[in-house]
């Protein structure tokens, strides 16, 4: 059995200001070389999660192993080289170029003191390659829309050369197009080695991309294992407190919901 | 950028010749190769004033420009977190010690830092708001609290000797810097110059959500502190032998920001340039245009806020 | 382009870093210091004194010496209160010759240097608070200046090797020394002689009367000091060591605000702390108002007439010609002359304040009676005689 890639083991965590716990006595193995999607209806505490897997919130008691080493063993840089956070949304202040904006992703890699040097920006030109997105790297970002520029946080990421990388609700804001090319570009990762944990409240999402499954309800991980022995109607159902349907075709999984509440059993494909 | 710096150099030697001796106004060759009196004001009065004058400057600017990325606020100066009301305090009470120079400065230096200390402390205390807010409005309240303990002390100063040269530092002016000064702030001014230019990649990323950045490996807090320990310790140090010299932290990164955008390696050392030109010229006119001195933060006052206005009524602002 | 402009900063601020290390540190005001000055060229650095037959040396209240080979020609005064220098300069004769450059003034009726200077249109006149490079222009051998102005104005004036000659005249015995460094500054020592002995006269002459007094005896006296800024009216009283109390307690009187806290500058008193103090008579003065105004304003007010010194009618004007007679300029041997006069008039009957008067201008200033008529008797207020 490898070392899992990250592991939370017996993690209780709460928030100071409010004394509800958010998590209790949780255990969870993230295993490399794959896509975990945590899955669950809004304010379960995916979020939360992610920063616990980051290091950015400490839990109150157990702790969160990255590669068999608990988190505070590692300085804030190791953390930095070892995992990457694409967040939700992100407001560029200053007209850089994509480039630049990539470029900052290289600061795990840069003591304080240091300015990026010729093969930083290497690395945040193959970054940019690697999303499709390097024609446009003397572009500013503050004139691409929303689908682009969350490619474009990605890329930053990358450019960190992660063996991690987290996603915080990555497909929220996209459009068809740009989700489908979001996701494949996280498929694409895994096949280089680096392994990705995303939250998401979509489920079409989840099943799109992810090996793994984590599915919360309420402050608790409810159920995780395998995509294809997770993601099933019952689960779901209770996951998200309404009636879906799951079908399976070709080997791949789909979820119908719609507002009666009776699903069709039959489905005529089109 | 380069243009700055040039433009940088020919101030500072056209500083050189410029003043009220022998008559307002320049000083010609001639005159400087042959009157000695001409030689050693230049040597001993005019150059470490210009050179201070430069470095208040830009550490005003740049200082200016690394809190205002920082706080996210284009209205921050580098002394609002308690630093000037300390530095006024503290020199206040070295001038009533009666202390020389170097205990006036020296005390200017540690109660600015016990305010920016202060802020820290109160903040960390405070219950709500983000770190931001909790640290903005500690600030107010340790300069508050600075500022009514000065109020005591000019009760309490000597009328005569005591009470103009506190009034004379709270408006801020070089007309007594020498060597001395220079010396004794150079090493606090280039080590913190050199610390912020260093770090002024880094400061984009400070400038990001907390977790993003701590995801990119830095570690904000510390990463913030030591910049802002920086950007104090150069504030600390030159409003020591300047007094309070207002409007230069506040005005300078703007300019700066709108002639090399909003990115920090850039702003910051166009701020530090622009921050030397700056106060060069408003010291220069402080010192010829009447046959007193004018203090220097009546100087910058008046400037900064023509230049501020000019600045805010152009079109296509960004204020960002 | 980033890392140049970092190459540049760091450049400007080593070079500023080695311009600072190897320019010499230049002497602090503090005593011993010696500089020789002359007219025009001068090496920067400190010399030593050698001994100079020709050259004299002058120790000022500070007690720094400071050598000059010949006497000064082009002497500067400057800096506040300077009329605390310039009137007791002018005692000597040499002065309107020597004197280029002096400050204006900032009270009286009237410019009193103009009447005893006659070359004082040529002068250069100062703003009270101007640069150090005006000073300078004005090409001084020697800067005369009020001791406590060392660190301010004086720090940059000797980075400019330009010697200065620190003063106090703000006390009777300072009187006596600060004479003795004028005698010296002019090499003319009989003339320090002449006015020491004068001043020494004027105060002991009171003092010897007043000795008999038994404390009981002595009146209880407020003296007041009026003044008006930024439109708010104030009645102050002086600290414990400034000569408006010692003129008091020379005089034989006991000053009633001995017994509290006094600042170190005029005190800010309340009316209320005036009645308390109760005392036996009330000496008021001024120095940017009309002290006849003042007096007529106090008078007039009923909060005031109610104080027993006012019911009494020993409510008094400082007399006042160019400057008032209480403040440390010349003119307080003509104050104490005449506050022991009013304090205890059965001591002085035989005082004649305007033989006083005249003395005082015809030894000093070399006034004829026709200018002191003129200039002087038409033109004091208060209560004279």
């Amino acid at each position: 059995m490898e070392t899992p890639l990250l592991a939370f083991d017996q993690v209780s965590f709460q928030y100071r200001e409010s004394q509800q716990s958010v998590f209790n006595n949780l255990s969870l193995s993230i295993a490399p070389g794959t896509i975990t999607a945590i899955l669950g209806p809004n304010g379960v505490g995916k979020s939360t999660l992610l920063a616990l897997a980051l290091g950015w919130r400490k839990p109150q008691a157990g702790r969160v192993l990255l590669a068999g080493r608990p988190l505070n063993a590692y300085s804030t840089g190791e953390l930095g080289r070892w995992m990457g956070l694409v967040p939700q949304s992100e407001d560029p202040r200053f007209e850089y170029s994509l480039l630049e904006y990539v470029l900052l992703g290289r600061a795990p890699h840069l003591h304080p003191l240091e300015m990026p040097a010729e093969a930083d920006y290497q690395a945040a030109h193959e970054a940019l390659e690697t999303v499709g997105m390097a024609h446009l790297q003397d572009r500013s970002i503050t004139t691409l829309s929303g689908g682009e520029r969350q490619l474009v946080l990605v890329a930053r990421t990358l450019a960190q050369k992660p063996r991690l990388v987290l996603l915080d609700e990555p497909t929220s804001h996209l459009d068809l197009s740009n989700k489908i090319r979001l996701l494949n570009i996280l498929r694409s990762l895994v096949e280089q080695g680096i392994s990705v944990l995303l939250t998401t409240h979509e489920p079409e999402v989840a099943a799109a991309v992810a090996t793994h499954l984590v599915l919360m309800r309420a402050g608790q991980v409810q159920h995780a294992g395998k995509l294809e022995d997770e993601f099933t109607t019952g689960l779901l159902s209770e996951t998200y407190g309404v009636p879906v349907q799951v079908l399976r075709a070709d080997g791949r999984r789909f979820i119908i919901w719609g507002l009666d509440e009776n699903l069709p059993a039959k489905v005529n494909l089109e | 950028m380069a243009l700055l710096a040039l433009l940088l150099a020919a101030l500072f030697l056209i500083s050189l010749l410029l003043g009220r001796y022998p008559k307002p106004g320049f000083l010609s060759v001639n005159r400087l190769m042959g009157d000695p009196m001409a030689q050693t004001l230049i040597l001993n009065l005019r150059l470490p004033r210009a050179l201070v004058a430069i470095m208040l400057g830009m550490s005003l600017g740049t200082a200016g420009a690394v809190f205002q990325l920082i706080f996210n606020n284009p209205l921050v100066e580098p002394g609002f977190l308690g630093v000037s009301q300390g530095a006024a305090f503290g020199a206040a009470l070295g001038i009533i010690l009666g202390g020389g120079a170097w205990l006036v400065q020296g005390f200017a230096v540690g109660f600015a830092f016990l305010g920016l200390g202060g802020s820290y402390f109160l903040a960390q205390r405070a219950r709500f708001g983000g770190w931001v807010l909790r640290l903005v409005m500690a600030g107010i309240v340790i300069s508050a609290v600075f500022s009514s303990g000065l109020g005591v002390l000019k009760y309490i100063a000597d009328p005569l000797s005591q009470l103009p040269e506190i009034t004379f530092w709270l408006l801020g002016g070089l007309w007594s810097v020498t060597w001395v000064e220079v010396r004794s702030i150079i090493l606090l001014v280039a080590a913190g110059m050199l610390i912020m230019l260093r770090m002024r990649w880094r400061l984009n990323i400070l400038a990001l959500e907390d977790e993003v950045a701590f995801s990119l490996g830095v570690a904000p807090g510390r990463e913030r502190a030591l910049i802002l320990l920086s950007a104090t310790a150069v504030t600390a140090a030159v409003v020591s032998v300047s007094g309070i010299v207002s409007w230069v932290g506040l005005i300078v990164p703007h300019i700066a920001r709108r002639l090399f955008g909003a990115d920090a390696r850039f702003s910051l050392p166009g701020a530090a340039l622009i921050g030397g030109c700056f106060v060069l010229v408003c010291d220069d006119l402080a010192r010829t245009l009447l046959t007193g001195e004018i203090p220097l933060g009546i100087m910058t006052a008046l400037l900064g806020a023509a230049l501020f206005s000019w600045l805010m009524t152009r079109r296509s602002i960004k204020v960002r | 382009m980033q890392s140049k402009v970092s190459k540049i900063l760091i450049t400007f601020l080593l070079a500023a870093s080695l311009l600072a290390a190897c320019t010499p540190a230049t002497s602090s005001p503090q005593p011993p210091a010696e500089s020789s000055p002359q007219s025009a060229s001068q090496p920067p650095a400190v010399e030593v004194q050698q001994a100079e037959p020709a050259g004299y040396t002058v120790t000022d209240s500070l007690g720094r010496e400071i050598s000059f080979e010949t006497p000064p020609q082009r002497i500067v005064v400057t800096g506040k209160a300077h009329i605390m220098i310039i009137d007791p300069l002018y005692t000597f004769p040499e002065a309107s010759q020597r004197v280029v450059a002096l400050s204006k003034v900032g009270q009286g009726s009237g410019d009193f240097t103009r009447l005893i200077d006659k070359n004082y249109a040529a002068k250069t006149i100062l703003e009270t608070e101007s640069s150090t490079e005006q000073i300078a222009a004005a090409q001084p051998d020697v800067v005369l200046l009020k001791s406590y102005l060392a660190d301010t104005v004086g720090k940059p004036l000797e980075e400019l090797n330009i010697p200065i000659i620190y003063l106090d005249f703000e006390t009777p015995e300072q009187y006596i020394k600060d004479l003795d460094t004028l005698g010296q500054l002019f090499q003319n020592p009989q003339r320090a002689k002449e006015l020491e002995t004068f001043y020494a006269e004027q105060s002991s002459r009171i003092s010897q009367r007043t000795a008999e007094l038994k404390d009981e005896d002595k009146p209880r006296v407020l003296v007041l000091y009026y003044s008006e800024r930024d439109g708010e009216v104030a009645f102050n009283v002086p600290p414990l060591g400034w000569i408006q109390t010692l003129l008091v307690e020379m005089g034989g009187g006991i000053p009633v605000w001995k017994d509290v806290e006094i600042g170190k500058g005029w005190t800010k008193v309340g009316l209320e702390q005036i009645a308390a103090w109760d005392a036996d008579q009330i000496y008021v003065t001024t120095y940017q108002s009309d002290i006849e105004q003042v007096i007529a304003t106090i008078k007039a007010d009923p909060k005031w007439q109610t104080l027993r010194a006012m019911q009494d009618g020993k409510l008094y004007a400082f007399p006042v010609d160019y400057y008032s007679w209480d403040q440390p300029d010349t003119r307080w041997a003509l104050g104490l002359t005449w506050l022991a006069a009013k304090m205890n008039p059965q001591l002085f009957a035989d005082l004649d304040m305007e033989q006083e008067v005249r003395n005082f201008y015809k030894t000093l200033y070399n006034l004829d009676d026709a200018a002191i008529n003129e200039n002087i008797l038409a033109r004091i207020k208060g209560d004279y005689p």
